[in-house]
């Protein structure tokens, strides 16, 4: 006999404000930039964060940061899946934005395994429509 | 050109498909429904009947299976209930007010969560109060009776739960129970 299977969707839609941080970074994405935060003892985060890890402190200084960086760790993703930032293979990274302290995980496009290693040079690649929203950074790409 | 204003909100959308399959234990559950049975397991290592079965003693950790089945009677206690007043979001089926309510079935050690009561105002539905199943008619049965959890079961062969007009049970009795 076969044994009966139930699939279930669960959905939640949601909205959150931002915050003066994250609001900053958002527009800057949607604006086609890449911005950090900068903490008082003078590390950039990137992603920006609203308070500084390893004191606890507010963190309330923007900096403008390059849409260039450097990948730090990677793992291929051969098969995405739907919710996934590109629907053909491609690696999620650590990268860390020159400039930055900190390392922002996202996607390279870089076509093969072969093409990733740790210490590549990648470079933001935006989306053409973008709505401030993590997604507006569509992926990173390797610079030849 | 006016610069655009700044980005203060973020809408998300959290969407998860994913499929289980029946167990061994919710399946028999379920086929015993069907034929208008109600089971639970008796454990052996604190002698509490779980319903519906769980195939595990959750306070032992100790597993149980068919050998432990014991089949339970269709009336029971109401040791708690909810009045629900739909609220008409998209999706809604429910139009009037309602009650649901955990029944715990005479021989169980556990109470069946979600069963629908009916045959009774809403606002005469108490703690304590004596119901049985309402059966919905055996080819009416049908349709999603399988789920690991037992409620769904219940709610497709179960049309409802009604008073039996016997005196409530006291509410010392009720207190403490597993649910």
């Amino acid at each position: 006999m076969e044994r009966p299977a139930e699939t279930f969707k669960l959905e939640l839609p949601y909205k959150r404000t931002l915050g003066p941080v994250i609001s900053a970074f958002f527009t800057a994405l949607r604006d086609g930039r890449i911005v950090g935060s900068r903490t008082a003892r003078g590390r950039v985060l990137c992603p920006p964060l609203e308070y500084d890890p390893e004191t606890g402190e507010g963190v309330s200084q923007i900096v403008d940061l390059p849409d260039t960086g450097t990948v730090q760790s990677w793992s291929w993703v051969p098969d995405p899946m739907r919710k996934h930032p590109l629907q053909h293979p491609f690696a999620f990274a650590l990268i860390r934005i020159d400039g930055a302290d900190t390392a922002l995980v996202h996607a390279v496009d870089a076509g093969s395994p072969r093409a990733m290693s740790a210490g590549m040079r990648v470079r933001a690649r935006f989306a053409a429509e973008r709505k401030g929203h993590i997604r507006d950074l569509e992926c990173f790409v390797p610079i030849r | 050109m006016a610069e655009k204003p700044p980005v203060v909100l973020m809408e998300e959308f959290i969407s998860l498909d994913y499929t289980t399959q029946a167990t061994d234990v919710g399946m028999r559950f379920a086929q015993k429904l069907l034929d208008g049975k109600i089971i639970g397991h008796r454990s052996r290592s604190t002698g509490l009947v779980y319903v519906p079965p769980k195939g595990y003693d959750p306070i032992s950790g100790k597993p149980t299976s068919d050998d432990d089945e014991v089949e339970l009677s269709d009336r029971g206690t109401v040791t708690g209930f909810t009045i629900i007043d739909p609220i008409q979001y998209f999706g809604q089926k429910e139009k009037e007010r309602y009650v649901q309510a955990s029944v715990r079935l005479d021989g169980a050690s556990s109470a069946l969560g979600g069963c629908r009561i009916g045959g009774i105002p809403v606002e005469q539905v108490r703690m304590g109060m004596r119901v049985r199943a309402v059966w919905k008619p055996r080819a009416e049965r049908t349709g999603g009776v399988v789920d690991n959890w037992g409620g769904r079961a219940v709610a497709a062969c179960v049309a409802h739960w009604e008073p039996t007009g016997e005196p409530d049970v006291p509410a010392e009795k009720i207190e403490g129970d597993l649910g």
